[in-house]
């Protein structure tokens, strides 16, 4: 009898101890909401391209530390919309931030006319050496090895050239969040 | 006595090997890579397998069909969509959803799916009305239950269209305009890219083809290539399922379909990749190309593996698909019935058999057990959490409660409890675990594995011990009616108090638990919340029965017969108030047991009735 009011004891002082635990603990801390995600650490793939100017590049042996990768489109209006703030900010990250703009319409004349009026209407990024503009005829990058369908699509490859992270859908900037995420990002 | 212990362990072991080795096949491919690549439903990844059982459980109504096996049926359903839509695999029970529908009588009750997308469509604004209403008959329910089947199964057969090489351009002039070879079959995805050119070829064409009585063939070609590829735009909706893991941090931790990465912008060079190993398993399937298959499986597998490291557990999925192939349920039960037999058969006489009772209740007891275990360790939480659970479990809590206390005496009566509640709940447990969802995800406030271990496990050994108590008081009462024997009453009541004790303590101290975990989860110990009243109702039920016994206000055989209803206060404990779906306890609602749950106490206050009845009569003529 006696064992067993010992073992009844034993198992009440457990569930106590248990609750008092569950009571006083910690809850597990929430992680921020935008940093670069340490799981996606896988290498960027290897891509050869040639931008609208004709001139050939490895996507992995760019100089800059950070590289965005853009794919949109003319006819998109989202895209249009971000287009002129994310050059802007690129421009002002220019030696350390590749901004490689893929455009993914099927008509390269609306690629180059589109361009060409942003470029009228506001040069700024235009004259950054770190912009690399590409037309993917056939979508032989965006959809074949990024797995990209919609648009707009923003990926980011690190200075180990691993896949950081991706933004789907269009992004706001010009706003000191996105800025500090960029510049970690250069800087991891 | 050692030797048929061994004989029959080995002979279980033996059984659940060969039962493991044995894979389904179709067309003879092997399907034991398919039947095991991870693919995420309903929140948890699982083995395909688990997914290709729950979807024929929900179209069919079993686990095989034609000699084939649930990944056997899913991957003709997934790859070979034309063969798919022949078999009959749709399964209508009720006679007025098939007259409704205009389905033709047929003596199996199995449908293909052309016919049953066909019954829908000519009834489309009655289902439509249907839809739109939320208070609806048996029949409308499973009208709509079976509309929303057939959708399921459509979904999952467009699940890879985007990677099947459907289309194919044969004029030279055409193809070139598109950017195709011509001849060459290409898929969705490669059309996609060519769109824009396909749409500059053929809408200069378009006013001259509506003038067209017969097109001719070039035209013909290319106007199938746009329906092609508008009916493929309509698999953009496909989500069911979900076989790519999360790769970016937007996707948190859900797996996508091969449409839904695209569409949700979750596309990634790996996934590419897994889609691209995807495609040519399907090739293989389709080419019956045996060997490509193999290839391709393991392809399969190990890329998503890689992409899925830290999102599954690969261990967990692979002890899923061999549980599934095993089924030790099964196992355990047909021991449980041997030993039941053996026990009826060996009854009052001396015979062998008698012997083999203990062995063949303690291996059940062992491979009961031991599923149980595997469970714990594939959901990583305590072994009751769910309804179906909760049976399983309490199942165990009697057979081995009715095997310790039988060393103590009263041994052939607790056996036979322990046994006819194994029996009773491992049976039960099979008609819930029925739809092949045995294993869900928990609702958040479940989620807690303290106190699933301790409350929950707690009340469910108290209503395992609470079936023992029930069972014992049938045999007794039963015993009493037609062979009367007042030494072995006597030794059974003191049983039969034991018994109500020991589950005293476990429900009183599960209800107790229970209130420190609501006041924790939701602010209070006690709201008078159904299903905590009925967890009250009987601790009461067991104080009030023990209070009787020990007072001498309940004679022993008032005593016997009250501790035979105990298992109808349990039944209304544990199912009756999911019934009312009020309270917070939602996570337990079911539906449609409310029949069979009056019936069964009904036979019970009949038994009880009549056993109490006719040995009253006896005390009086005698």
């Amino acid at each position: 009898m006696k064992t067993k009011l010992l073992a009844l004891g034993a198992f009440l002082a457990l569930c106590g101890a248990a609750v008092f635990y569950d009571t006083v603990r910690t809850p597990p801390a929430v992680a921020p909401a935008r940093t670069a995600d340490p799981r996606v650490m896988t290498p960027a793939p290897e891509l050869s391209f040639t931008t609208v100017d004709g001139k050939a590049y490895t996507l992995n042996t760019l100089p800059e530390k950070l590289l965005i990768v853009h794919f949109w489109a003319s006819w998109c209006g989202p895209c249009v919309v971000e287009l002129p703030s994310l050059m802007k900010e690129a421009n002002k990250m220019k030696g350390a931030v590749a901004l490689v703009l893929v455009s993914v319409d099927d008509d390269r004349a609306a690629m180059t006319g589109f361009l060409d009026r942003l470029k009228s209407q506001d040069n700024t990024g235009f004259d950054n050496p770190s912009l690399y503009v590409v037309w993917d005829k056939d979508k032989a990058i965006s959809l074949d090895r990024f797995g990209t369908m919609s648009v707009p699509e923003t990926v980011f490859i690190n200075a180990k050239r691993q896949m950081a992270d991706k933004l789907a859908g269009s992004v706001d900037w010009d706003n000191d969040e996105i800025r500090k995420y960029l510049k970690d990002l250069a800087g991891s | 006595m050692k030797r048929p212990v061994f004989c029959l362990l080995f002979l279980a072991v033996m059984l659940l090997i060969f039962q493991a080795q044995a894979d389904g096949t179709s067309k003879d491919f092997d399907m034991s890579g398919f039947a095991r690549l991870p693919v995420q439903d309903l929140g948890r990844v699982e083995p395909m397998d688990s997914f290709a059982r729950a979807t024929l459980a929900t179209v069919s109504g079993r686990f095989h069909i034609d000699g084939m096996t649930a990944s056997a049926w899913l991957a003709e359903l997934l790859f070979d969509p034309e063969a798919a839509y022949e078999r009959r695999s749709f399964f209508v029970a009720s006679a007025s959803v098939r007259q409704v529908l205009g389905l033709p009588d047929r003596e199996k009750r199995y449908y293909t799916f052309p016919e049953i997308s066909a019954a829908i469509a000519r009834n489309k604004p009655m289902v439509d009305a249907l839809l739109a209403r939320s208070d609806l008959d048996p029949a409308q329910a499973q009208t709509v239950a079976l509309y929303n089947t057939m959708l399921l199964y459509f979904d999952i057969t467009r699940s890879f269209s985007m990677v099947l090489k459907l289309f194919v351009v044969d004029d030279p002039a055409s193809a070139k305009s598109i950017g195709v070879k011509p001849g060459a079959p290409f898929d969705y995805l490669a059309m996609d890219a060519r769109r824009g050119a396909y749409l500059k070829l053929v809408q200069p064409l378009l006013p001259q083809m509506e003038k067209e009585k017969s097109h001719s063939a070039r035209n013909a070609e290319l106007l199938q290539v746009g329906v092609l590829l508008q009916q493929m735009d309509v698999d953009k909706k496909t989500s069911v399922l979900r076989i790519m893991p999360p790769v970016w941090k937007t996707g948190g931790e859900t797996w996508l379909s091969p449409w839904g990465v695209l569409q949700e912008g979750q596309g990634s060079p790996q996934g590419t990749i897994l889609l691209e190993s995807w495609g040519r398993l399907a090739e293989a399937y389709r080419a019956g190309d045996k060997a490509a298959w193999q290839r391709e499986t393991a392809t399969v597998s190990r890329q998503t593996l890689v992409m899925a490291t830290g999102h599954m557990r690969p261990a967990a999925v692979e002890a899923e698909y061999r549980y599934n192939r095993i089924d030790p349920f099964r196992y355990s039960l047909a021991l449980y019935l041997a030993a039941l037999g053996a026990m009826v058969l060996s009854y009052k006489k001396p015979s062998p058999l008698k012997r083999a009772v203990y062995p063949l209740m303690v291996s059940g007891a062992a491979i009961h057990a031991a599923g149980i275990g595997v469970r714990m360790f594939i959901l990583q939480r305590p072994p009751v959490a769910t309804l179906y659970e909760s049976i399983v479990f309490a199942g165990l809590v009697a057979v081995l409660a009715a095997t310790v206390a039988a060393r103590k005496g009263g041994r052939e009566t607790l056996l036979a409890s322990g046994l006819l509640a194994g029996i009773v709940l491992h049976m039960i447990g099979m008609a819930y675990a029925a739809d092949g969802r045995s294993m869900g995800t928990l609702t958040a406030v479940l989620n807690t594995n303290f106190w699933l271990a301790t409350h929950v496990v707690m009340v469910t050994s108290g209503y395992g011990c609470c079936l023992i108590l029930g069972l014992l008081a049938h045999i007794d009462l039963a015993q009493r009616v037609f062979a009367p024997d007042g030494r072995r009453q006597d030794s059974t009541a003191r049983t039969l108090a034991a018994c109500s004790l020991a589950a005293l303590f476990f429900a009183a101290t599960g209800t107790i638990l229970g209130g420190i975990w609501a006041d924790q989860s939701w602010g209070r110990f006690w709201g008078w919340d159904p299903k905590e009243n009925g967890a009250l109702l009987v601790v009461l039920w067991l104080l009030w029965l023990l209070h009787g016994r020990f007072s001498g206000v309940l004679k022993p055989l008032s005593f016997t017969v009250c501790a035979a209803l105990t298992v109808v206060i349990v039944a209304l404990s544990w199912f009756g108030v999911n019934l009312l779906n009020v309270g917070l306890h939602s996570y337990g609602f079911t539906a449609d047991i409310a029949s069979n749950l009056g019936a069964f106490i009904a036979a019970e206050l009949v038994y009880a009735g009549g056993c109490l009845f006719i040995l009253k009569q006896r005390e009086k003529t005698t």
